[in-house]
């Protein structure tokens, strides 16, 4: 059974406890969440003494379960002042669950202390002084405790943008190479790590003898059903989309669509949009000899990611669908390499894309740069390296940055900033923005799936009653996320059923469970309702429940649409689960 | 002027050509003479040509921007100029 490992920063001391019977048959996102609401007061000040850190890996991450190498990590969000689940694919979540550690708990304050490092063995837990590798770029930092402990621990940081306690800095997590580029990004979780004062976490499991699995038979069973939906689906298997250009092969297709934001939100399309697309960027990653497929954790099946390689020939990481967009066309930005610069940059500075790029673009729509304005955007790193006045702006994400410029258009809800589709040309993913505890999430409930790609279902993305499609991802993926398995397995399994009978076969074979797949919108249910519940007692009511004032009136060219899906609508996704 | 096709991911590979021009009324139509041109594309796209046109199963095809799908499938009107996207199955995130 996965232990409980309680980290008291205020006393600077570790121990283990043993997990809870009631969390026992959790993992990832459903048990992060049930540890901030069980522990966390809602009304905690998220960077204060009372707010609480946990790291979860999925209840199957650490087997040979495919594509299953994900981590969460939990607490009250100070983007949102809500709960929050951000999960990363990495090497280190399956180092974690190997050395049977179900969850990590750090509570505390900083207070005038060093940072600290946490350092887990199969024999030891120690807190080491971390002040050595603070205030440095996390390339610098990862390299450094490479040299000090060798590279086949499982890095986990924060970085400067932490350190200036910015409610956009996001955790990294080693990949394959050992450079700070998976992330469990959105929502400013970083800050609650540094506050805490932990700036490190390092997991090496050599010895460890694994993770216990009840019935080996069952798993078996399952893992291989899922392998086998995976590398059967068309979106998922080798030689597929994703294998061969990675996520960003969705520019073209969003761009087509006519809603791919283009200078903050203000039209949906834009022809420059094919220099930045997945098919250029898989020619460039070829002729610069980077590396693609990539993979972001061992055993995974799909290998969506890559290497992207600047000019120069230095590895940056994977340039994701969303960081292109973000810090490419919503910024006015078409140059690949800028991308990747900036890409970089938030790695360095330890951000979340997604809300850096954003916070950008309303920079220049408040004048601050010119949309397109590459060394500008380049600039604007640069201050918030140095801490000045504007990078303390910018580093605590869209909203805050709209408001100090006087930007009317913030695309946020519940203060963070959307991803990149805009809602008034997807209804379903703006349902879901709307209606997540989570914040404007493309991840939590992924409509794109049945409204743009015909998978999992078809959907008309003009039509406005999307509240039972969007329930029911968010419901599945709530699953799918405790489960330890990449979301990118709901293409495979939303199609094929006997994938997701595989992924629950699993699940029951690591823990001795008898549950089906009519289990799951109940397990889902129940975590959204836990996270609803904190939100609520928060001081969330339906009326954050709601996409900003613009999308509703302003039309948004090339198809003129508006974000018309009623409020009754989106308060039908849940009704009032989890709000008394 | 004819209309406008434009193909993306692997489908562009198959075709050796990221865009092509074809005179069509309908989309049915316009598909089946894609396919002769480009043989190993059309294998890619179509999965019948008879009694009705039917694409594979994760094909997206767009007039315009929006999906044929929500317009009149495989009977949707062209009109010169319109431009039609199609893509394999993709996903993303």
């Amino acid at each position: 059974m996965r232990k409980l490992l309680r980290v008291d920063m205020d006393e600077e001391n570790v121990r283990f406890e043993e997990m809870p019977e009631d969390y026992r048959a959790l993992g990832g996102r459903g048990l992060t969440s049930q540890i901030v609401a069980d522990e966390v007061p809602p009304n905690a000040n998220p960077l204060g003494p009372n707010n609480e850190l946990i790291f979860a890996p999925g209840i199957v991450t650490g087997t040979s379960a495919p594509t299953s190498g994900r981590i969460s990590v939990g607490g009250k969000s100070p983007l949102t002042g809500g709960i929050k689940e951000a999960n990363a694919g990495t090497s280190f979540a399956q180092k974690l669950a190997r050395l049977g550690v179900g969850a990590i708990v750090v509570e505390g304050t900083k207070g005038k202390k060093n940072y600290k490092c946490l350092k887990l063995t199969n024999e030891s837990v120690d807190l080491l002084d971390a002040e050595a590798w603070s205030g440095i770029g996390l390339y610098e930092a990862y390299e450094e405790i490479e040299n000090e402990f060798g590279e086949e621990l499982g890095v986990c940081g924060v970085g400067i943008a932490a350190e200036l306690s910015g409610f956009n800095s996001g955790i990294a997590f080693n990949d394959m190479e050992g450079k700070p580029s998976r992330y469990a990004g959105r929502g400013g979780l970083g800050a609650v790590m540094a506050t805490r004062g932990l700036k490190y976490v390092l997991v090496d499991d050599a010895g460890a003898e694994g993770v216990e699995i009840e019935d080996e038979a069952t798993f078996d069973q399952g893992k291989k059903k899922l392998a086998d939906a995976l590398t059967d689906h068309d979106v998922t298997k080798p030689g597929g989309a994703l294998n061969t250009y990675g996520t960003s092969v969705l520019v073209n297709m969003i761009n087509e669509s006519g809603a791919l934001p283009q200078d903050n939100f203000s039209r949906g399309s834009d022809e420059q949009s094919a220099k930045v697309s997945g098919e250029k960027k898989a020619d460039v990653i070829e002729e610069r000899d980077g590396e693609r497929p990539h993979r972001c954790s061992p055993g995974c099946l799909i290998g969506c990611s890559e290497v992207w390689k600047n000019e120069d020939g230095e590895e940056v990481g994977v340039l994701e669908y969303e960081s292109v967009w973000s810090l490419g066309p919503n910024s006015g930005i078409y140059d690949l390499d800028t991308i990747g610069e900036l890409n970089w940059q938030c790695n360095d500075l330890g951000m979340d894309t997604i809300e850096a790029g954003n916070a950008i673009a309303v920079a220049m729509d408040g004048g601050v740069k010119d949309f397109g304005d590459e060394e500008g955007a380049l600039e604007l790193m640069d201050e918030i390296r140095e801490g000045t006045s504007l990078g303390r702006i910018l580093v605590n994400g869209t909203k805050f940055t709209g408001e100090a410029f006087g930007v009317t258009k913030i695309p946020t809800v519940k203060g963070q900033a959307m991803p990149a589709y805009d809602p008034r040309g997807i209804k379903g993913i703006g349902t879901t923005y709307a209606t997540t505890p989570m914040g404007a999430d493309h991840t939590a409930g992924y409509a794109i799936a049945p409204e743009i790609m015909g998978v999992g279902g078809e959907a008309d993305p003009l039509s406005p009653e999307k509240a039972e499609m969007s329930r029911n991802l968010q419901y599945s993926t709530a699953v799918i996320d405790t489960t330890g398995h990449c979301l990118f397995t709901a293409f495979a399994v939303l199609d094929i059923p006997e994938g997701l009978e595989g992924m629950v076969e699993e699940v029951n074979g690591v823990l001795g469970t008898d549950l089906t797949v009519d289990d799951i919108p109940d397990i889902g249910k129940s975590v959204i309702e836990t996270e609803r519940r904190f939100n609520s007692e928060a001081g969330f009511t339906k009326e954050d429940d709601r996409l900003p004032e613009f999308m509703r009136e302003e039309e948004l060219p090339p198809h003129n649409d508006v974000f018309d899906v009623p409020e009754e609508e989106l308060d039908k996704v849940f009704g009032g689960l989890g709000m008394d | 002027m004819g209309v406008k096709v434009k193909l993306f991911a692997n489908f562009r590979e198959e075709a050796g050509e990221a865009s092509v021009e074809i005179d069509a009324d309908s989309t049915g139509a316009l598909l089946v003479e894609l396919a002769e041109r480009y043989e190993r594309l059309g294998e890619s796209i179509l999965a019948t040509t008879e009694p009705v046109v039917t694409t594979r199963d994760g094909v997206t095809v767009m007039l315009n921007g929006r999906n044929i799908r929500f317009l009149d499938g495989m009977s949707t009107e062209l009109e010169p100029g319109d431009t039609l996207a199609i893509f394999p199955p993709i996903g993303g995130g």
